[in-house]
């Protein structure tokens, strides 16, 4: 993907760039607000990274901008302050996600990549399949070949969530975010004791195992043939 | 210091206001009291003209004149304090003194008169002679009397009148500026006082300042405000050293890690476990940061202009759902008791945050399996959300003070967690003006938190 980072911070700058060139991407950088805007204006981005305080302007204020000019690229800010109407200022400018530092590089590449692979257009399936799992968006039911799987419509909506991110990791933070609304960290181990149920009803009777567990960073659902 | 000189010019300024009040009231009274006086005094005037003109025309004289004339004549000469002039039907005076020129028409008039050179007072000004002409069948009579007695009192009153303002304006501000001064001088007391706690003498309190219960009410606010200001200096001082104390003890652990891995570790893999376990050491050190942030933020009052209507049982519906499997995980039961069909006005991720944090605590410091009861009921005008749970609770003694910061029970110290949590949950229900209630469940622990004033109830809300 071709990705635009936005950072003041030269060697934060660099460590990401690092990072996300190592994970097979481009990676434009700017480091003053107008750099970012004429950058993100010129040049045909997957994703824009935007740090919220950079000199020159608030990186709100270039996300409301590149929106302005009809662009619709996916937008993450990142942020040193991390309150509730700062997440809601985030969205409201027209970012898509958000990640408040200090982070994990791991968790901005998953939530990059998540971004980046979001189909821009409604999506229109009924139906989403990994290996012999498949899951029917309109009925809420999910099978293993033929077998039908009795999942609790959480468990279902975590899932899907996985599936329609089959091959990408998936953060616990984002699932935390995405499918229980928590915008705080747990001090229990919540994501993996779901996960855990999940795994014992989709892929523990099957023998192959579609749930796979990235250390250090979350999961990912995947047929690994 | 200019406050004593600010207050001796406010006792200045405060004698002047007294002195100018007093002169102009003072005037004002001895006015009415002159024009009162005046009008006595011409009134009893105009009655001694009437009586004087009866006593003249009495016994049938009016019809003779020339046996009033002799009455005049002989009147005049008395020294009566009269003046006379008895006019014929064709104008010519028949007697007296009066000019000629003085109104013949019937009723009261007055006429100026020479003034007779011996009389010192008066130089060359002409007496002005009250008079009361009386028609006759064959001419008028007329009666005067001069005005002079009441000129003189009205002069002596306006002198009366002056010098009394005068005297009224000055006590005045000798008063204004005594009362200014004591004011001035127990202010100076509490100017004192309130400089020694400016210099940092915080346990110090403002002294009496006298002159009434409303000092004595400002006084005690005053020192009321002191005292939580002291008292939320200390706390902060608690904090500050509370924070020095939890953030240097994580980073210590993974400075100390880091070292040891840095000399002793020879191997890639013993490297990168150390440097996993300083990993984990900062972001107990970050998350203890992002709790102090938010309490700050919370306490601070952000988030209020953001709340909005939220289901009571689906708040606790969510968080049960989500920490079912945790608990039952841990070999624990968990159950929902949802009671309520209101509406909460609040902010749903951070009362989300506040029961996660309630069951997370049971959770956490459960030292074998419990049972967890999350509830949401009406109680009158109230609705309670309520966590309860069948753990080792805690002791009624350290119950006020376990929603303070980094307040831990000493068989807690070593689970995890920052000390945090349960000041967060009072943050959080004081920022939505509901009642957190901790106590004992016989065994463990009852939260509830009851919200007030803040429940819209759902039938109401169209």
């Amino acid at each position: 993907m071709k990705l635009l980072l936005l950072e003041d911070d030269a060697e934060a700058a660099e460590f990401v760039q690092r990072g996300l060139v190592e994970a097979g991407h481009t990676v434009d950088l700017a480091t003053t607000a107008d750099d970012g805007l004429h950058l993100a204006l010129e040049g045909a981005h997957d994703v824009l990274i935007i740090d919220r305080m950079v000199p020159g302007g608030d990186g709100l204020a270039v996300v409301r901008a590149v929106r302005e000019a009809g662009k619709a690229t996916p937008v993450i800010f990142l942020t040193a302050v991390g309150g509730v109407r700062d997440r809601v200022e985030g969205f409201e400018s027209g970012g898509d996600d958000y990640l408040v530092k200090p982070y994990a590089f791991s968790e901005l590449l998953a939530r990059v990549q998540a971004l980046g692979r979001r189909s821009p257009t409604i999506d229109l399936r009924t139906t989403l399949e990994v290996g012999d799992l498949s899951l029917d968006l309109a009925g809420r039911t999910a099978r293993r070949g033929a077998t039908r799987l009795d999942l609790t419509p959480q468990e279902f909506k975590l899932l899907e969530y996985l599936v329609r991110h089959s091959g990408q990791v998936v953060t616990r933070a984002m699932l935390l975010d995405k499918i229980w609304g928590f915008h705080f960290d747990p001090r229990t181990n919540l994501v993996d004791a779901h996960m855990s149920r999940l795994r014992a009803k989709v892929d523990r009777p099957f023998g192959r195992e579609l749930i796979h567990t990235v250390r250090g960073a979350g999961y990912m659902i995947d047929d690994r043939a | 210091m200019t406050g004593p000189r600010f207050l001796a010019s406010s006792a200045l300024r405060l004698a002047a206001a007294f002195a100018l009040i007093f002169a102009l009231g003072g005037a004002l009274m001895f006015g009415a009291f002159q024009w009162a006086v005046t009008g006595y005094a011409n009134n009893s005037l105009e009655d001694d003209l009437r009586v004087e003109t009866r006593v003249l025309l009495a016994d049938g004289a009016a019809s003779d004149p020339d046996g009033l004339n002799r009455r005049v004549t002989a009147r005049s000469r008395i020294a009566s304090p009269f003046a006379y002039a008895l006019f014929d039907g064709t104008g010519r005076r028949l007697g007296g003194q009066l000019p000629i020129d003085v109104s013949r028409d019937p009723g009261l008039s007055q006429v100026a008169v020479p003034a007779p050179s011996d009389d010192e007072a008066v130089h060359d000004e002409p007496i002005l002679v009250r008079t009361l002409a009386t028609s006759l069948p064959q001419g008028t009579l007329v009666v005067g009397k001069s005005t002079h007695a009441v000129h003189e009192l009205q002069e002596w009153m306006a002198e009366i009148a002056f010098w009394g303002a005068v005297g009224m304006a000055v006590l005045a501000a000798v008063g204004g500026l005594t009362v200014g001064l004591i004011l001035a001088r127990r202010l100076d007391k509490v100017n004192v006082a309130t400089t020694r706690i400016m210099q940092g003498h915080l346990g110090d309190r403002l002294p009496p300042i006298g002159l009434g219960s409303e000092f004595a009410t400002l006084r005690d606010n005053l020192n009321r405000m002191l005292e939580r200001l002291e008292a939320s200096m200390e706390a902060m001082r608690h904090v500050s050293s509370d924070i020095a104390h939890d953030l240097r003890t994580p980073l210590n652990r993974m400075r100390q890690r880091l070292e040891h891995a840095r000399e002793h570790t020879g191997t890639t893999k013993g490297l990168q476990g150390a440097i996993d376990q300083a990993l984990t050491d900062l972001d107990g050190a970050l998350d203890i940061f992002a709790a102090l942030l938010r309490i700050a933020q919370i306490e601070a009052g952000t988030g209020r202009e953001t709340f909005a209507p939220v289901s009571a049982s689906g708040l606790v519906r969510r968080v049960f759902e989500a920490y079912q499997p945790v608990a039952d995980q841990a070999g624990h039961t968990m159950a929902l008791l949802a009671d309520s069909d209101r509406m909460i006005l609040g902010d749903e991720d951070l009362l989300i945050q506040m029961l996660s944090n309630l069951v997370e605590n049971a959770i956490v410091h459960a030292d074998g399996p419990i049972h967890i009861i999350i509830e949401v009921y009406d109680d009158g005008a109230s609705t309670v959300l309520c966590v309860r749970d069948t753990g080792s609770g805690i002791p009624d003694e350290a119950l006020p003070k376990v929603t303070r910061r980094f307040f831990r029970l000493d068989h807690s110290r070593h689970s995890p967690g920052s000390g945090l949590g349960l000041a967060l949950v009072a943050a959080i229900a004081a920022l939505h003006d509901a009642d957190l209630v901790l106590g004992s469940n016989r065994p463990g622990l009852t939260a509830r938190i009851a919200f007030g004033r803040g429940v819209v109830d759902r039938t109401s809300t169209p």
